[in-house]
């Protein structure tokens, strides 16, 4: 079986760090409408080394946000280990930052109070988190933009504006969930560019889930393809990154293996979509 | 040229801004005309008996007197199924336990019309003050309750989530979070609230009370008064008519009438 020899390629090298995350046969299935249950995953095993940024891939609906949602400890896996940090995962995970599709501002707060809502919930004094908000908006380009109401910025900008919300708490690891989808071509690859340079400026982690195969290989160090639903992982592949000045920058290499990704994952999507 | 809009006339009856009135004011010539003549005035009375009897009220003091303690009654009344029926939606909406131990009582108790309320009322208080207010109380509280609790269940659980990741506890999320959120659907369940607390408490004072609007009306029709029962409706309705007025322009819509949930 081919699907044995991928996973050895996850188990870490002797002298690599320590993962920071470890999915350690992970299964979960949804109570689904009558008695028959939805199983999202199926014996997923995976780990992240500090500082890499991973993407996962896989058809839609295919259990890679459920993937996601484990990690934030929103949900628990019905079987298998997950360690974050060492440790297992109880609650909700307050290590890491959760960027989706849906920017999930406060409508009624302006940016500024939108951004310090973090450090609002640990305590941090009035002047101090509003200092801290205002000194992140400018990292992420949106000085000035303090008193706006979310609803008077473009997509593009409420996108910064959540990032710039995550960012302010200091996670080492950042969830990303398809957090370009609902931004037009020209947009996403700006805020590919902004993610890049923020997530080497604060020396992220990263997991992204994506549809999009070239953002995939223009973020990535390491790409995880599923399988269709129940998620299995079927395969792992290195991108090399060292040399790429911008997500624009392509080479032959990405050009095949976006072809080798692809012919995987329409096969899934056939399979899945076959009476 | 092709500005269809042109085309119409003017003149429409539509257009005419007095449409409206003229009928109610053709509706009230009928019936003062009619009455006597048509039907008697015996059971409908006439319009120039109620506005007579209208000034009578107001000159000898009656209609304040009955008209306050009813206001009274629904001010009472309101402010407790206000801040009951939204405290109850926050903690009833906030957590799956409460929601599945309450829940289901609550639209248990929202099923049954408040009506029937009324008799109950006066076997355990007597006739008095208590009935109209307990009345407004209880019609006030499940508009209040079941408004504020959709809006509270409709904050969207990515949002949730997301600030959860934050390290939000229970009371954090309801008091940041799905109360703000919810505020749109708080406003709705104040104006219908004060609408309903109002109409309970005239119910309370029908079955169970020696003053207010609702026994102005009773005391009318009891003594075969047909034009002290339009005057006592014509009261209630106007009264009815400011509140959704006055609610509607205070949370900045066009008209106060609400949507039933």
């Amino acid at each position: 079986m081919s699907r044995i020899a991928t996973l050895e390629k996850l188990v870490p090298q002797p002298d690599a760090p320590p993962p920071i995350l470890r999915i350690e046969s992970a299964g979960k299935s949804f109570p689904g409408s009558g008695r028959q249950a939805t199983e999202a995953l199926r014996d997923v095993s995976l780990s992240v080394a500090p500082g890499e940024f991973v993407s996962l891939i896989g058809p839609s609906g295919c259990g890679k946000t459920t993937l996601l949602n484990i990690t934030a400890g929103l949900i628990r896996p019905d079987v298998g280990q997950v360690l974050f940090d060492g440790a297992p995962i109880t609650g909700p995970n307050r290590k890491v930052g959760y960027l989706t599709q849906d920017d999930a501002l406060l409508p009624w707060r302006s940016v500024l109070a939108n951004v310090a809502l973090p450090l609002e919930i640990k305590g941090v004094a009035r002047a101090e988190r509003l200092e801290r908000a205002r000194d992140i908006l400018q990292r992420v380009g949106l000085a000035g933009f303090e008193k706006h109401q979310p609803s008077q910025l473009s997509g593009g900008m409420r996108k910064r504006v959540s990032l710039a919300r995550t960012l302010v708490y200091n996670p080492a690891f950042l969830l990303l969930d398809e957090p370009f989808g609902a931004l037009d071509a020209q947009t996403r690859v700006v805020m590919q560019r902004e993610l890049r340079q923020v997530v080497s400026a604060f020396g992220l982690t990263v997991m992204l889930v994506t549809h999009d195969l070239n953002e995939a290989i223009a973020l990535s160090d390491r790409i995880l393809l599923f399988s269709r639903r129940p998620a299995r992982l079927i395969e792992a592949v290195s991108v090399p990154q060292a040399g790429r000045s911008d997500v624009t920058d392509r080479t032959r290499a990405d050009d095949a293996l976006y072809r080798r990704l692809w012919d995987r994952l329409a096969g899934e999507i056939d399979a899945g979509t076959a009476p | 040229m092709t500005d269809l809009t042109a085309t119409e006339s003017p003149f429409r009856l539509g257009r005419l801004p007095i449409a409206g009135p003229a009928f109610a004011a053709g509706l009230l010539g009928l019936w003062q005309f009619g009455a006597g003549r048509l039907f008697s005035p015996y059971f409908l009375s006439r319009p120039s008996d109620v506005v007579r009897q209208l000034v009578d009220w107001v000159a000898t003091g009656y209609l304040w007197d009955h008209l306050a303690a009813t206001l009274v009654s629904t001010g009472v009344g309101f402010a407790g199924a206000a801040i009951g029926g939204l405290a109850v939606a926050l903690l009833v909406g906030s957590s799956r336990l409460l929601d599945r131990i309450f829940g289901p009582l609550l639209y248990l108790a929202y099923s049954l019309p408040k009506v029937v309320l009324a008799p109950a009322l006066i076997l355990w208080f007597g006739v008095g003050w208590a009935p109209p207010v307990l009345m407004a109380f209880v019609t006030g509280f499940f508009m209040m309750f079941f408004n504020s609790y959709a809006g509270i269940r409709n904050v969207s659980p990515s949002l949730l989530n997301s600030v959860r990741i934050m390290g939000a506890g229970p009371v954090t999320l309801a008091l940041k979070i799905r109360l703000p959120a919810a505020l749109p659907f708080i406003a709705t369940g104040l104006q219908q609230g004060l609408v309903y607390a109002f109409h309970g408490t005239i119910v309370g004072e029908m079955t169970a009370s020696n003053l207010g609007m609702g026994y102005v009306l009773v005391l009318a029709a009891e003594n075969m008064d047909a034009t002290g029962v339009v005057a006592a409706l014509t009261v209630i309705g106007a009264i009815t008519f400011i509140l959704l007025r006055l609610i509607g322009r205070a949370l900045g819509q066009s008209d106060g009438a609400g949507v039933s949930p």
